[in-house]
């Protein structure tokens, strides 16, 4: 039989190496953003919505009054999302609907044709 | 090309050629430009693939989720002085329940161009106007002209160099679980423009 020889080393794990993994589950910050003040483009004027998260985590809110509905990505500072909500409003007010822009044609039209006793 | 002639003036007037183009794939070079450049788009189907010719159908949005964005601008060739006072909206047709678009911010200088970066289907924050609704184009949001490419620095208000392109007229479609299956409605998205 050839002779076999046995090795072995061992590591010595001192309290210093060893850390402590908190499991305990965190909450998102934006999970807690209840309701914000949001303009909605549809109805042109600034509304309380509810913020919260879709199944995407993305930041999902609905206009209550017409139902449209505004998307942003997550963010972990809610004051970022403040700074979206605000070129939100910067760039979209003052849009003026095909209704919109056909109604005041309309109401010109016939102011026109009144003053011109056509109506 | 059209050739008009004016006799009254005794001069000729010739107009710009205009096409849609669009950039797909990852965000390449500085400025970022896209990596694939297609010219000639007639559409932009909002799909889940960031590409220009996969049939929409294929590759269909899930309700509840965002299309890859759609890189698109506009390409002036042909014979002009200069283009000017350009706008881009959503002019025509509703989007139904649980869809909303978003689109460019308006580009008002060379600062305010949108960048490109890599499509994919996070909701887009810089995408900060929502075209979901059918808008006088008069209200639609400004578009700047320069030379080279939608990427390219230098972008103004109005633009004499030939070729030239307008900033990217980017849009995001996204859906919310209430989305109806099927197609979407087929909707008008101009771009006004004036030229002498």
């Amino acid at each position: 039989m050839p002779e076999q020889n046995q090795n072995s080393e061992t590591v010595n794990l001192t309290a210093a190496d060893v850390g402590t993994v908190d499991l305990t589950p965190k909450s998102h910050p934006m999970r807690k953003m209840g309701n914000k003040d949001v303009f909605c483009a549809k109805c042109q004027a600034v509304r309380s919505m509810h913020v919260g998260l879709d199944k995407n985590n993305e930041i999902l809110t609905v206009c209550p009054d017409c139902n449209h509905f505004y998307k942003f990505p997550l963010v972990e500072d809610p004051a970022e999302l403040d700074k979206m909500l605000l070129d939100h409003h910067e760039s979209n007010k003052g849009q003026i609907t095909v209704e919109m822009a056909e109604a005041a044609q309309k109401e010109y039209d016939d102011k026109f044709k009144k003053l011109m006793g056509i109506a | 090309m059209k050739l008009f002639e004016n006799p009254m003036y005794y001069g000729r007037c010739l107009a710009a050629t205009f096409e849609f183009e669009e950039d797909n794939g990852a965000a390449a070079g500085s400025p970022a430009k896209g990596t694939t450049r297609t010219a000639a788009r007639t559409e932009a189907n909002w799909k889940n693939i960031d590409d220009s010719t996969t049939a929409y159908t294929s590759n269909p949005i899930t309700a509840g989720n965002n299309s890859f964005e759609k890189w698109q601008f506009g390409h002036f060739s042909g014979t002009f002085n200069q283009i000017l006072n350009g706008l881009f909206a959503h002019t025509a047709t509703a989007f139904g329940t649980g869809l909303t678009l978003k689109g460019t911010p308006a580009c008002t200088n060379d600062a305010s161009r949108l960048l490109y970066t890599t499509p994919s289907t996070t909701a887009n924050s810089n995408l900060s106007t929502d075209m979901t609704s059918a808008i006088s184009i008069g209200s639609g949001v400004g578009v700047c002209f320069g030379a080279t490419g939608p990427e390219a620095t230098g972008k103004a208000t109005s633009m004499t160099t030939n070729p030239c392109y307008t900033n990217y007229l980017t849009t995001q479609l996204q859906t919310t679980g209430s989305a109806a299956a099927g197609d979407t409605a087929q909707v008008t998205l101009t771009l006004q423009y004036d030229e002498n």
